[in-house]
């Protein structure tokens, strides 16, 4: 069975400060499961004629009963705006960055370490026990 | 002893003799001024009693002059007698008239204060009857007034209010000597020096009348006199206030306080709103009054919250392309709205059921302003629960309520029975106390 989806594209705004245009998107799908975030990103890079990774596709809901899901999406104009700008959880969902996992401890210690220090000098900290790290 | 003064001093006795001389020639020329004056001031005084009503002070200063003529005029003879007595040549060491004399100085010089505040008056009396005597053609009215200007100022003409203690005693102490004098013999003031500390206060009020020298005391003297003064405050003073001008406030009626606290308005209005928002006082509204319908569509009352709250959201998502996410506890409450929305899919029956509770409520309510209301909604809930304890204690009457209870089709879902102790028994037996467990559950059905 073809799977039908018909992309709405909807309150389109030019994001220029972030080199993107976001828009709210409404997916018609009847009679098929909902649709993939892939599926999504590669209609509308298709459309707007942009790399597939510098689209972003987040916020999904489907109606109950099925058909119709809303949601959200951004389309930058690089691969490299986009890894500037997006937020850093996007990008970690995509692959494009790695997620850092510290132990409990090892946070909680950096952060009393953070504490005892005031101003510019907690950065430092930080990066003295990242690069420990 | 006269031969051996006269032989042993007698330049002395010469100028004894010459100053004699002059001082006869001087005494006889004062007593025939005084003579004079005397009789002019005899004869304007009676004019003055004659004429006008006595008043107080006028009578007082009167006595004085009286008595202190007298006074006078024992001494002077005194005087003459001793001299007499030396003339003749008797021996004046021992004599009686030493003690009269000295006891009549004593007085006269006791008496020289008063003579002072006197003099005033007795000056002012002598002008007024000359000028009487004089022209009369001018009104009394505006001559008093003129004089009253020209007098010195005087307590006397004050009103009684503002007569304190204090002042009163001064003017006491004042008029109480004048009067003792006037009233009493000359030969107690002696005497009453030493004992006018030692008076009784509550001896009887003086009658001026009834007056006995020995009975009069100082303190009985003064409450007289005070007596007196305000009487003539009252009588003189023309601007006697009446008690009708002074405003008094009206103690009739009590006012009742409105309570204008903001609060139970506020709570009033609040439970009023939602009363309208009922649906059976909608239904009720639409029966009654003649008011055009408002019909909204698929919306019962449970539901428009929700579906508010669903506008809301998607708006602001469409406006920040983010999603709500909300706490746990909110989503909790969320869901727990939706079971009960799915769960009485039969609106229009179970809702109503939950609205009778609210219209109870809201006829019960009392907002502290109000004390009739409060008492009424009181008593009518004291009789329903009467009649509800009424019913409770007869035991036949328990078993119908049960029953009707189990028949009733008013009873809906909210209604639930999990033990009933004789299900089967329509009309009622005697053993229908419920057990000690199921009064428990019957407890927490109600609740």
């Amino acid at each position: 069975m073809p799977k039908e989806i018909i992309i709405y594209c909807r309150k389109f705004m030019r994001n220029i400060l972030f080199n993107r245009a976001q828009m709210a998107i409404e997916i018609a799908h009847p009679n098929s499961r909902n649709p993939s975030k892939k599926a999504i990103r590669e209609k509308l890079s298709k459309v707007y004629k942009k790399d597939e990774t510098a689209v972003v596709v987040y916020g999904l809901k489907t109606q109950f009963g099925g058909g119709k899901t809303t949601g959200f999406a951004c389309v930058y104009d690089d691969l490299d705006s986009r890894k500037k700008y997006d937020q850093h959880f996007r990008l970690i969902r995509d692959g494009l960055a790695d997620k850092v996992i510290k132990g409990r401890k090892a946070t909680k210690e950096l952060k009393t370490r953070v504490k005892k220090v005031k101003g510019i000098e907690k950065a430092k900290v930080r990066d003295s026990a990242n690069k420990g790290k | 002893m006269e031969e051996k003064e006269q032989a042993e001093n007698p330049q002395l006795l010469q100028n004894d003799i010459e100053t004699f001389g002059t001082l006869c020639k001087e005494m006889n020329e004062t007593l025939e001024e005084s003579q004079e004056k005397l009789e002019t001031l005899k004869e304007k005084l009676t004019k003055m009693n004659e004429t006008n009503p006595p008043n107080n002070s006028g009578s007082n200063t009167f006595q004085y002059i009286d008595v202190k003529s007298m006074l006078l005029l024992n001494y002077v003879t005194s005087l003459q007698y001793f001299t007499l007595c030396k003339a003749e040549g008797k021996d004046m060491q021992e004599h009686e008239i030493f003690e009269r004399l000295s006891y009549l100085r004593l007085i006269i010089e006791k008496l020289k204060p008063l003579d002072k505040k006197v003099d005033y008056q007795i000056e002012k009396l002598l002008k007024s009857a000359l000028t009487q005597s004089q022209g009369e053609s001018v009104l009394p009215n505006r001559k008093q007034k003129e004089d009253n200007l020209k007098y010195r100022p005087n307590l006397n003409n004050f009103d009684s209010k503002h007569i304190t203690e204090k002042a009163d005693q001064n003017m006491v102490t004042m008029e109480g000597e004048g009067e003792a004098e006037g009233e009493d013999s000359i030969e107690d003031l002696s005497d009453g020096s030493g004992d006018e500390k030692k008076a009784n206060p509550d001896s009887s009020d003086i009658d001026p009348d009834n007056i006995n020298s020995d009975d009069i005391d100082s303190d009985a003297l003064e409450r007289f006199a005070v007596k007196k003064q305000k009487a003539q405050a009252k009588n003189k003073s023309g601007e006697h206030i009446n008690e009708e001008e002074i405003y008094k406030a009206v103690t009739n009626n009590p006012m009742k306080m409105v309570d204008t606290s903001r609060k139970a308005q506020k709570q009033r209005e609040k439970d009023q709103n939602r009363m309208k928002r009922v649906d059976l006082v909608r239904e009720l509204k639409h029966d009654m009054l003649d008011l055009p319908e408002e019909v909204n569509y698929g919306i019962a009352s449970g539901n428009r919250r929700l579906i508010e709250q669903e506008k809301e959201d998607e708006d602001l998502e469409m406006k920040y392309f983010k999603r709500i996410s909300y706490t746990v506890k909110e989503q909790k409450q969320r869901e727990k709205k939706i079971k009960r929305l799915q769960k009485s899919d039969y609106s229009g029956i179970t809702d109503g059921f939950h609205d009778f509770q609210r219209i109870q409520e809201f006829m019960g309510k009392t907002y502290g302003g109000d004390e009739d209301e409060e008492m009424q909604k009181h008593m009518e809930k004291e009789k329903f629960l009467q009649e509800v304890r009424s019913r409770k204690r007869d035991k036949k009457s328990k078993v119908k309520f049960l029953d009707e209870e189990i028949n009733s089709d008013e009873a809906g879902d909210d209604v639930l029975f999990q033990k009933l102790p004789n299900r089967g028994n329509k009309s009622g037996t005697g053993d229908n106390k419920p057990k000690k467990g199921n009064k428990k559950r019957f407890k927490r059905r109600k609740n």
